[in-house]
């Protein structure tokens, strides 16, 4: 009985060992040259910082992992298909992204800001005759990253507000897009300021105020395949621990001029 | 308690006192349970809400603080880029949902944020600005300030209210606790007192009745029970007692039918010969003289013949009554059989039951005896005496009788000692 009872313990350990033993994380890319060169400076903090924390993540769950850099649209179908473990967009809470996968505990806190060439705001608030937000902006077009929540909330808005939407890859795409394309782009608003605090992005600035209700903001999370509740749970329990040492706040704070939780 | 007061049943008093220490201890445990249920839930709420809250606050009050650091940064940075890269950190904070969610805090933050992306495109155009509209900012900055001191101690003052409340639920508890304490004590105090008073002092009384009971002691007292059984088990002693006692009349009542003779009332042989073995026995350990005699009535038949056997009845009673009051009280008389008497004198001599005998002979011969007809007779009386002290009373018995023949031979009416 004994010999029996010890077996069990030895087989769920190994299994334990196994199913945290090899773990693939993508991580999105605000500028899909970053990852070939380490030299670009447009979203290397973020994606830096995101490294940083999922290395961090994957040692206090005594796991092995490959971390791969891709666009955000394709991370939520890769975690689908098998082909990531873990998605570190990190990505905002939604329902519908709360029935499709495991969310882990949130991560940090993040909002929504529409961001344009400078003097871009003032020609549409003159246009609009009063001050440009979220809700008074009319008939222009509006760039967000495919599968974002800012894509999702836009094409809602699109028909009433007379908004033509204009896809990305990525959020550097996005912001391509304000040459010619689009008067804004709708983007996350740590993403966008990674983008902006560039000597290139001098002529970029945020236009209106920031918005953190209506879908485009709030809880940011990693997101997981839906069911893998042993992973979810190491994860919880990983994110749990660097925040009590405060190994996260440090991470963060060497990549970022701000807290983000 | 009076005699004719109800009582109550050892289960059923017993029973109430149980369920009334139940029902208190019940009412205390909830009153308990409550208030610990109250320190949990201030525990619960302190971790779960309060706490969550405070660290929200506190993330907003250190936002708030770093956009007005980063609105200093603005004016104080040496050249545009790092102007506008202070700006970019004020928007980015502005934006964070900490401080879009709280509406003081997110129109402080945006008042800011408008000023100071005013103030950088205007300082673009004209350096100058800056410097005019300091004043503007430090009002703006100390606005965010008192905001951040605001917030700080909301922050705090939420977790002194739980605190606060766990305090008073506690120390609630404690009195309660201190009250549970005193009333359990002072109930084990009564349920003491009451177990004392009603069981086990009755109790005792009743060990003490039983195991110093005694015929001839008078029937056990008890105060009256309070309790049923308590009050029935003192009646059994009671009863106990008293059947004792008559058992031990009926006892002497047969022992005195099995040992007296019918008739005279004197005891009979078999009682004789059984005290007098052991008188002889006892003489003889402490070297003391015992006497014995055995008397038979003079011409017997002739008087029943003559007055009938109800006469010589009469007569045999007669002589019973003048022995047993002539000897002493240590003195054994019985009727051998017949109208032949036995007689046993311890701590006496031949020479001193001689005396008596023939005195008690005299005596006898001259007491007239009054028949039913009215008739006196006088009866006349053979005894011969031996010496017990040393022999069985068989032995001592047979010289008697060797005497009593020879009182007969030599013509009745007188008293011969046997010879040795």
């Amino acid at each position: 009985m004994a010999m029996l009872r010890a077996l069990v313990l030895l087989l769920a350990l190994v299994a334990g060992a196994a199913a945290a033993g090899e773990l693939r994380i993508a991580i999105g890319l605000a500028e899909p040259a970053a990852d070939d060169d380490p030299a670009a400076p447009a979203g290397s903090r973020l994606v830096a910082m995101y490294d940083d924390i999922a290395r961090e993540l994957c040692r206090r769950m005594t796991a092995t992992c490959t971390i791969e850099r891709t666009p955000v649209a394709a991370i939520l179908p890769g975690i689908e298909q098998g082909t990531y473990d873990i998605g570190f967009g990190p990505f905002l809470y939604s329902p519908e992204r709360a029935r499709r996968f495991a969310l882990s505990d949130p991560i940090w806190r993040s909002s929504s800001r529409l961001v344009a060439h400078r003097g871009k705001a003032e020609v549409f608030a003159a246009r609009l005759g009063g001050s440009l937000s979220l809700d008074t902006l009319r008939d222009a077009r509006v760039a967000a990253v495919a599968g974002s929540a800012q894509q999702t909330w836009l094409v809602g808005v699109a028909a009433a507000q007379r908004l033509t939407l204009v896809p990305a890859r990525t959020a550097a795409e996005a912001v391509t897009r304000l040459d010619g394309e689009a008067d804004f782009a709708l983007l996350p608003t740590t993403i966008a300021y990674d983008l902006m605090a560039t000597d290139a992005a001098r002529h970029l600035e945020f236009a209106g105020p920031p918005e953190s209700g209506r879908g485009l903001g709030g809880t940011a999370h990693l997101v997981l395949r839906a069911g893998n509740n042993a992973l979810l749970s190491a994860v919880d329990n990983a994110i749990a621990a660097i925040r009590s040492d405060g190994t996260f706040p440090r991470i963060v704070r060497q990549h970022l001029p701000v807290w983000l939780d | 308690m009076p005699e004719h007061a109800p009582r109550r049943t050892a289960s059923r008093a017993f029973a109430v006192l149980a369920i009334t220490f139940l029902v208190i201890f019940a009412i205390v445990a909830a009153l308990l349970g409550f208030e610990q249920y109250r320190v949990l839930s201030a525990a619960e709420r302190l971790q779960a809400e309060t706490v969550p809250e405070m660290i929200r606050y506190q993330r907003l009050a250190r936002n708030l603080e770093q956009l007005r650091q980063e609105g200093e940064r603005v004016f104080s940075a040496p050249n545009p880029e790092a102007r506008r890269q202070a700006l970019f950190v004020v928007m980015l904070v502005a934006s964070h949902p900490s401080i879009l969610d709280q509406p003081r805090a997110a129109e402080a933050a945006r008042t800011a944020e408008d000023f100071l992306a005013e103030t950088v495109r205007r300082a673009a155009l004209d350096p100058d600005i800056l410097a005019r509209r300091q004043d503007e900012w430090r009002q703006h900055a100390q606005r965010i300030s008192l905001l951040v001191d605001d917030l700080t101690v909301q922050g705090v003052n939420l977790a002194t209210a739980d605190l606060a409340e766990m305090t008073d639920a506690m120390r609630v508890a404690r009195l309660k606790l201190l009250g549970a304490l005193v009333l359990v004590g002072g109930f084990l105090v009564l349920m003491m007192f009451l177990l004392r008073q009603y069981l086990i002092a009755p109790l005792q009384r009743i060990d003490h009745a039983l195991s110093t009971m005694d015929v001839e002691r008078p029937a056990p007292g008890f105060p009256p029970a309070g309790l049923a059984e308590i009050h029935a088990v003192e009646e059994a002693t009671r009863r106990l007692h008293a059947s004792q006692v008559a058992n031990e009349a009926a006892r002497r009542e047969l022992e005195m039918l099995a040992n007296r003779d019918g008739l005279t009332g004197l005891i009979n042989r078999r009682h004789f010969l059984t005290r007098a073995e052991a008188e002889i026995q006892r003489g003889e350990r402490y070297g003391r003289p015992v006497a014995i005699a055995l008397g038979d009535l003079d011409a017997f038949k002739a008087l029943n013949d003559t007055y009938g056997h109800g006469a010589g009845d009469i007569v045999l009673r007669s002589f019973a009554t003048l022995l047993s009051e002539s000897v002493r009280q240590s003195d054994l008389v019985c009727r051998y059989g017949g109208e032949e008497f036995a007689f046993l004198f311890p701590e006496t001599s031949v020479e001193q039951a001689h005396a008596f005998v023939e005195r008690f002979r005299q005596n006898f011969a001259a007491t007239p005896i009054r028949l039913p007809t009215g008739i006196d007779v006088k009866v006349t009386i053979s005894i011969g005496l031996a010496d017990a002290s040393g022999r069985s009373v068989e032995v001592a018995l047979q010289h008697a009788d060797f005497a009593l023949y020879e009182a007969k031979r030599l013509g009745r009416n007188r008293v011969e000692i046997a010879a040795g």
